[in-house]
């Protein structure tokens, strides 16, 4: 069993994630591992650990909306971080938002390792929009 | 290490580019006599509410060096806005 889903099973374990959360992350732990190599294995050392996130937007078309943004990863580490010092009163409103968007996440109990983790995801990251019908691409990833 | 140079670049519906180059170094060293109290006062804010007051600090400078290698490039047909943090 390698650490990623290591990871997943303990958080699971935990009840830090619900058991559809683990599920969505394995198959997505599926998704990213090559294709040489058995369920959920990553050769180590094969990919340096990216250092940015990109989104890239591509209206297609001759004079189209293009966009392109590279955000450091560190600059998202430190932001959730900083996220952990709102004060209470700043902090509810926040939870109850991601909460009504589908993310019961709560910001008090992110703890540094918890930070680790999810930028240690966020690098495995890999969305893929291609909408014909608009002619729209988008691509999220790290880099 | 912190971000020493903004690039930005705007141009808008009528054409017209501003093109600017900032050196963020020389911004720091100016902002520098204000920093101290600043980070007092967040502090004994931070102390105030139960949280570590160390952390606003660390928080605030892994921000800081965060920023370093950010990029926005909106490209629009009748507007561009470019932002790079080196």
């Amino acid at each position: 069993m390698n650490e990623q889903r290591q990871q997943i099973l303990h958080m699971l374990a935990e009840g830090k994630i619900t058991a559809q959360e683990a599920d969505r992350l394995l198959l997505a732990l599926q998704d990213s591992s090559p294709a040489g190599a058995g369920a959920g294995e990553r050769p180590s050392g094969s990919k340096a650990a990216p250092r940015y996130l990109r989104v890239v937007v591509d209206e297609g078309e001759e004079g189209g909306t293009r966009v392109n943004i590279r955000v450091p990863l560190q600059l998202i580490r430190a932001g959730v971080k900083l996220a952990t010092l709102l004060p209470e009163s700043a902090r509810s409103p926040v939870d109850q938002a991601l909460s009504e968007a589908g993310v019961p996440f709560d910001l008090s109990r992110i703890k540094a390792s918890e930070v680790e983790e999810l930028v240690e995801f966020l690098a495995d990251l890999s969305v893929d929009i291609d909408d014909k019908d608009e002619s729209v691409k988008v691509r999220i990833f790290a880099e | 290490m912190i971000p020493v140079l903004l690039i930005l670049r705007i141009r808008s519906e009528g054409g017209r580019t501003v093109r600017l180059w900032l050196p963020l170094i020389l911004l720091w060293v100016l902002l520098l006599p204000i920093a101290l109290p600043v980070l007092i006062v967040l502090c004994l804010i931070a102390l105030a509410r139960g949280g570590n007051p160390l952390r606003v600090p660390v928080a605030g400078w892994q921000i800081l060096r965060g920023l370093r290698g950010l990029v926005i490039d909106i490209d629009e047909p009748d507007s561009t806005i470019y932002l790079k943090i080196v």
